[in-house]
């Protein structure tokens, strides 16, 4: 069943159908907010909500746009919105969840924590940035529409977030040879 | 970058390539980025197994049901406030322009925005049930 039949079904009154929506895109969507928030707790809120809102506005949905950018839209306002509150208040979830996956031998010359801790310790913006563009495989035009900005924006954003997170990975890697910190 | 990323550059490749083979610094600068490139290229996103459609059921389904109460008292009012109206509209003695006379109307029309109703919609689905004869 593709998404717009289900969509449809959604729209006459049938809510089971939109649990055909959130067990097809639970996984990607808690995976991005994961990589916004840091933690698996509040990315469960955050995709909790934005699946309860992204049901009670069916209805605009525009049936020419695929479901998950829209999705994605909505998921990263309340992930944004979180982190916006996280710094008011003190977190609750303060757990570190991993962002990345065991690589596969030979996938990379550098060791995974590392890439892992240049990653946490990036702007919760370049870090969606820098997942969406290779994590995902994302294209400029497709990374323009998820976070709503101009192409251009997003090249030059590219370019900063590249910059910042080999510094970051270089730092690490320095101070993992010193012996400054372990490689967990 | 823009060329390395597979997307359509602003200046045509052979134009980049010369001025990366002429300037140091952006040579520096692309091989920087180049790093980062084979750095995340090798990694994948981590998946989650979690499923959070019974809370998202739950919650649609909670959201569904209407507050009775704060209906039961929204109607109450507003026939007190009817009922008040009118009984200073009836009054001997006191002249009332149209204008007054419209206020019920826009009360109701208010209240129903508030409802999220509309008084006037036809619902076909609608069905009668038990003996209609």
């Amino acid at each position: 069943m593709d998404d717009l039949t289900v969509i449809q079904k959604c729209n006459a009154g049938q809510t089971e159908a939109f649990g055909h929506l959130v067990r097809k895109y639970q996984s990607e969507a808690i995976g991005h907010a994961v990589a916004i928030l840091g933690n698996l707790e509040d990315a469960r809120d955050a995709v909790q909500d934005a699946f309860l809102d992204a049901y009670r506005t069916l209805k605009t949905f525009d049936p020419s746009r695929k479901f998950y950018p829209w999705l994605y839209t909505i998921l990263r306002n309340h992930c944004f919105k979180m982190l916006a509150s996280r710094r008011k208040e003190p977190a609750t979830g303060t757990g570190k969840t991993k962002i990345l996956s065991q690589p596969t031998e030979g996938t990379s010359s550098i060791d995974v924590n590392i890439v892992e801790k240049a990653l946490r310790e990036m702007s919760p913006e370049d870090r969606e940035l820098l997942t969406l563009k290779y994590l995902d495989g994302l294209h400029y035009d497709e990374l323009a529409e998820r976070l709503g900005v101009p192409l251009g924006t997003i090249m030059s954003r590219l370019y900063y977030a590249r910059g910042r997170f080999r510094e970051k990975v270089v730092r690490f890697q320095e101070r993992l040879d010193s012996g400054e910190i372990d490689n967990e | 970058m823009t060329i390395l990323d597979g997307e359509e550059p602003i200046l045509s490749v052979n134009e980049v390539n010369e001025h990366i083979e002429r300037c140091a610094d952006c040579r520096h600068v692309l091989e920087q980025q180049k790093q980062v490139d084979a750095i995340l290229h090798g990694q994948s996103r981590r998946t989650f197994a979690d499923n959070v459609w019974p809370t998202v059921a739950a919650r649609i389904e909670q959201s569904a049901k209407p507050n009775r109460l704060s209906e039961l008292l929204l109607f109450v009012s507003l026939g007190i406030f009817l009922l008040a109206y009118k009984i200073i509209e009836v009054l001997p003695g006191i002249t009332h322009s149209v204008t007054i006379k419209l206020v019920p109307l826009a009360i109701v029309f208010v209240f129903f925005r508030v409802l999220k109703q509309n008084p006037l919609e036809i619902r076909p689905n609608l069905r009668l049930e038990g003996n209609t004869k």
